[in-house]
């Protein structure tokens, strides 16, 4: 006999910056499979961003075609601050101007917004059954474009 | 049966789990510590529907295959 559960997460701003870091790798995943282009890096005006930068510690990179002054989307930026919070770079100090490309950073902002809860808690999840000595996989599923995290109970 | 989790996330952002090998309140009692231990990591949810999905094969009085839906509230 099995059970279906469905839930939704509803605040996860008290979290680590430990747990955040993990989430937002989870997002990556899940971002890989909808066709988005995952980095560690993106871009300025007229160098490859890696690392940290500006307060930021950089986990993700997302859809980097090129250096900003060329036309080219440079990309996002998603780390963490040095509060422990989400932060985006790539916009105003970064951003070329174009209509295009702020539509674009916006769009994929919305999408680690829109998934980040729900990576946190696989994140959490995974971390929880660590803690506890069971077995978890993380499946990535292209075709349904889905994580699936199978967690000994 | 050995008992497991199988929680999906899909990239409109909704999670759905299934639980295998609880039966009954143990089902419940897993959804409540698992509540409490997220709740400490920072991470607050909600359980909208825990719904007890039959297998036909293994009961004989479910001829047909379906889903018993049992909504269970959780104080937020």
């Amino acid at each position: 006999m099995s059970h279906i559960k469905k839930e939704t997460v509803i605040d996860v701003t008290g979290v680590a910056a430990e747990l955040l870091e993990e989430g937002l790798k989870v997002v990556g995943q899940l971002l890989q499979v909808t066709g988005v282009k995952v980095t560690e890096y993106f871009y300025n005006f007229d160098a490859l961003v890696q690392g940290s930068t500006k307060g930021v510690k950089i986990i993700l990179g997302l859809d980097p075609e090129g250096y900003g002054q060329h036309g080219r989307f440079g990309g996002i930026g998603v780390g963490i601050d040095a509060s422990g919070k989400l932060a985006f770079l790539g916009t105003s100090e970064y951003w070329d101007g174009r209509q295009a490309n702020q539509e674009r950073q916006s769009r994929l902002q919305q999408q680690v917004e829109r998934l980040l809860p729900g990576a946190i808690l696989l994140a959490a999840r995974i971390e929880l059954a660590r803690a506890s000595g069971k077995q978890t996989e993380l499946i990535v599923n292209p075709e349904t474009r889905q994580l699936q995290l199978v967690v000994e109970a | 049966m050995k008992r497991a989790e199988v929680i999906t996330l899909g990239a409109d952002g909704i999670i759905s789990s299934e639980l295998v090998g609880f039966e009954g309140a143990a089902c419940l009692e897993h959804a409540a510590t698992l509540a409490a231990q997220l709740e400490a990591l920072g991470v607050h949810t909600r359980i909208d529907d825990l719904s007890m999905k039959h297998n036909p094969a293994a009961d004989q009085t479910h001829a047909v295959s379906g889903t018993t839906k049992k909504t269970v509230e959780v104080a937020e």
